[in-house]
């Protein structure tokens, strides 16, 4: 049944009413009949920042491919619409034809980082659904998650039926299948999810146990007799064989990303040793040029859209980077469609690649050299130096770039003042660079941006063991910078640490980590990413209040014999590898991209049955 | 280069769109259309478009205009197929011809404007008509608009005002009202005028606006702002796609 007389009668009392109406291109409207699989898809931010989200437009557009699914998808609704929803009793509905969530028989919600969290338990509440899987029955729908949370789910398991880790392109069907034949039966939940855990990469948290040590580190994680004793990430084999996906949807509203975004290839194996998708979509697997151009072609005939962007982790480093976009800008030369590359290296090559497409319009560039001193940069292999950087810039600006942007992490294992005044000095020195090589009125317009983030270390990297920094720590440190980073050319940015380490707490966090989740939304926590809806506060009481100690989680050492609380879910790369990757750091040793420098030895190709794909 | 007139509509959900979001929602439908559009010079080249006065969100419309500079010379009821074949659900094209090179802006032409508003109160038609004569008659109308104030001549204003019982307690206004320059307003102000004045009687809700049609004139007969545009013959003959 059809909410919209009821959600347009309040449409007039919101910002945005757009958010909340259906109809955008490419969107599908579409009804079963008999026996069909009713799937909602659900972002738990709001419309905007929900809406370009890859995974999400490639779930919908693949279930909707089969006439036995409909998939219509929802968004967290904004703090006022939610408020008059709740006044007059609306529950969560999809865009699509506006049905209560309460319908469908899956609702699967992405977890792309841990401050939506709190939106999840929010949607489920606000679709009138039991918040606590435990207090949910045979009559509500199943809710799945999906997204790079799923590589640590524990924070998330009081609140989640399934878990399904990995790329979900392939297993998405299985599962259908799996719940139209239950459906068909008449079988009871917990059946179904007995069911569900024989599907390889599918997680389901009650059949598994977990026990704590008297100092609260986990004893161990046992799975039922029928359950796999661990989680074995899936992921497509060949990339390539998977088609672009062609009916992106065209939101009417500005979203964060409104353009036509093709995925150029999955996974990087640059190596940094802080960053997580830099382990959890190994191996690299790249699609051909002529995919990708015949890809772009089709999506801006389907929508119209005048900007295109190559999209990866790092989309500089896809062997067919330069040969595509010149056969792009050929092609679309005097159509007015941009080019975009959204992630770059620092270094001449990256550099001349944007020079190419930004023929007119020279915007901001963003250069990542992480950290500030090269002790530091090859503690976390980050391929980069001092040299680079400054040869880079400078080439920048004598192209005619005037404002640069730096983007460096504070808190970084082993880091001391030095680190911290390596940063002060390369900035100072790009500004110099800057100075020495624009002229006239561009060099008074010259601007060097320096972001400094509070670094969280994440499950499955080779610093998961490793302690946060405290609040203080990161206070202290923005401080020095502050006090140091001055100057007509340099301006600071740094994202709140408080949220940092309520990040650090739950990425970490083992299912215990659920209740001071639930206790924070229940103290009114949601939108935790939006800088003024984060409560700190809050989630110091959620974590006090449910006997907690968020440092625990964020701000404390483990030992390498720890059983971690994600040990149980296989990314595919060996611990061992990770160990070995922290002890190099330590010692100051890179390690190659498996590309071009040989095999290091993850364990993903093996463990996975799979290889990088170059072409 | 040709300039195209193009009469389009508004309505169902899509009504919700900001002026912004359906200029966007344009541009991109002239591009999956083929129909190429001339774009602005500098470093940020917009599409050559322009739009009539923006509809108020919520408010649905069956008389848009918008005139785009376009490469193409396709024949007018091919460009209607063509935008009509890849236009969202809830915008439609009605009809479009090729215009002379300069013209007033739609904007600029526009005098009077037709409404359709659909109301719900538990006032009569009768009690209605009598409240809206009244209005009617005042010399001068005090119109506040989102924190602003003006003055309006309420014979000049407010051209006809019809009212349809719809039954459930639901009517419909007809309303024919100045826009412009000199003397206009919106239906949705005169309505709270209406509650506002007489708050002795039932409140007006009201439950949809639809803009109906817009004349470049105040006078019978009125004349309808697309015949206003005099159409030309592009080139020798317009392609069949
Ligand atoms: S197993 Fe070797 S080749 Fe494969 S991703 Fe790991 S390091 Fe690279």
């Amino acid at each position: 049944m059809s909410l919209w007389p009821q959600v347009e009668r309040v449409l007039r009392r919101v910002e945005k009413p757009t958010r909340y109406i259906n109809s955008e291109l490419n969107s599908v409207h579409k009804t079963v009949t008999g026996e069909g699989v009713l799937v909602a898809l659900a972002y738990p931010d709001v419309y905007e920042v929900g809406l370009p989200n890859m995974g999400l437009q490639i779930l919908y557009e693949l279930l909707n491919s089969r006439e036995d699914v409909v998939a219509e998808r929802t968004y967290a609704p904004w703090l006022d619409m939610e408020a008059v929803m709740r006044e007059q009793s609306i529950p969560l509905f999809t865009l699509e034809s506006h049905t209560a969530l309460t319908d469908f028989d899956i609702l699967g919600f992405t977890l792309q980082h841990e401050l939506i969290y709190t939106n999840v338990l929010n949607m489920l509440d606000l679709a009138g659904l039991p918040v606590l899987a435990a207090e949910r029955g045979d009559e509500h729908p199943l809710v799945i998650a999906g997204g790079p949370g799923t590589v640590n789910p524990e924070p998330m398991t009081p609140f989640i039926d399934v878990f399904v880790v990995g790329e979900a392109e392939e297993l998405i069907f299985e599962l259908v299948d799996a719940v139209k034949e239950l459906k068909r039966a008449h079988a009871g939940r917990e059946e179904v999810l007995r069911r569900l855990a024989r599907i390889p990469g599918v997680y389901i948290p009650t059949l598994y146990s977990v026990e704590y040590n008297d100092d609260g580190t986990v004893a161990k994680i046992e799975a039922a007799p029928d359950a796999p004793s661990s989680i074995i990430r899936r992921i497509v084999k060949d990339f390539s064989a998977i088609p672009v996906p062609q009916r992106p949807i065209v939101p009417f509203m500005d979203a964060v990303h409104d353009r036509c975004s093709v995925e150029v290839m999955r996974g990087c194996a640059r190596g940094c040793r802080f960053c997580q998708a830099g382990i959890i979509y190994r191996p690299v697997r790249e699609r051909t040029q002529e995919q990708v151009v015949s890809g772009i072609t089709q999506i801006l005939e389907t929508t119209g859209y005048e900007e295109i962007s190559l999209s990866s982790l790092s989309s500089a480093d896809y062997s067919a980077v330069e040969g595509t976009l010149k056969e792009l800008s050929e092609r679309y030369d005097g159509q007015n469609v941009s080019l975009s590359l959204p992630s770059l290296r620092v270094d001449a090559f990256s550099l001349g690649l944007v020079k190419e497409i930004a023929k007119v319009k020279k915007t901001g560039l963003t250069f990542a050299p992480e950290a500030g001193t090269q002790r530091m940069r090859d503690f976390i292999n980050k391929n980069v130096t001092e040299k680079d950087v400054l040869n880079t810039v400078t080439l920048a600006f004598q192209e005619g770039w005037q404002r640069i942007k730096l983007y460096f992490m504070i808190g970084l294992p082993t880091e001391t003042e030095e680190d911290l005044q390596g940063i002060v000095e390369l900035s100072q020195k790009v500004v110099e660079a800057g100075l020495a090589t624009l002229s006239g009125a561009a060099k008074s317009r010259l601007t060097v941006t320096v972001s400094a983030s509070a670094f969280a270390p994440k499950p499955h990297t080779p610093f998961q063991w490793v302690a946060q920094d405290t609040l203080e720590e990161f206070e202290a440190k923005q401080g020095y910078l502050a006090a140091r980073l001055k100057g007509r050319h340099l301006s600071l940015k740094w994202h709140n640490a408080k949220s940092s380490v309520v990040e650090g707490a739950i990425a970490r966090g083992d299912r215990r980590v659920g209740d001071a989740i639930y206790r924070a939304w229940f103290l009114g926590c949601k939108f935790d990413a939006w800088t003024k809806e984060f409560n700190y506060e809050s989630w110091r009481q959620a974590f006090a209040d449910t006997g907690l100690e968020g440092s625990f989680y964020a701000g404390r050492e483990r030992g390498f014999d720890e059983v971690l609380p994600w040990s149980h879910i296989e990314t595919g790369v060996d611990a061992e590898f990770l160990k070995e990757e922290f002890y190099r750091a330590t010692r100051g040793e890179k390690t190659g991209d498996c590309r071009f420098d040989g095999c290091s030895d993850c364990g993903v190709c093996p463990n996975l049955d799979a290889e990088n794909i170059i072409f | 280069m040709a300039k195209l007139l193009l009469h389009y509509g508004k309505d169902g959900p899509l009504k919700y769109l900001s002026h912004l979001e359906l200029i966007r929602a344009f541009e991109r439908s002239f591009r999956r259309a083929g129909i190429e559009v001339e774009a602005s010079g500098g470093f940020n080249p917009r599409p050559k478009i322009s739009y009539g006065p923006a509809l108020p969100v919520g408010t649905s419309s069956r008389s848009e205009y918008l005139v785009a500079e376009v490469k193409s010379t396709l024949c007018d009821d091919d460009i209607i197929e063509r935008i009509s074949r890849v236009l969202p659900k809830g915008l439609g094209v009605f009809r479009a011809k090729y215009i002379a090179e300069k013209q007033s802006s739609i904007a600029s032409v526009i005098e009077c404007v037709a409404y359709k508003v659909e109301v719900k109160t538990l006032a009569s038609a009768g009690e209605l008509s009598s409240l809206v004569e009244i209005l009617r008659n005042e010399e001068r109308l005090l119109i506040k608009h989102k924190g602003k104030e003006k003055w309006v001549d309420s014979k000049e204003s407010i051209l006809d005002w019809n009212i349809e019982e719809a039954g459930g307690g639901r009517h419909v206004f007809l309303m024919l009202l100045a826009a412009g320059e000199r003397n206009s307003v919106r239906p949705e102000v005169l309505i709270d005028k209406l509650n506002q004045s007489y708050p002795h009687v039932q409140d007006i809700e009201v439950v949809g606006i639809e803009r109906v049609a817009e004349y470049v004139n105040r006078d019978i007969p009125l004349i309808d702002i697309y015949d206003f545009y005099k159409n030309v013959t592009i080139g020798s003959e317009c392609e069949k796609s």
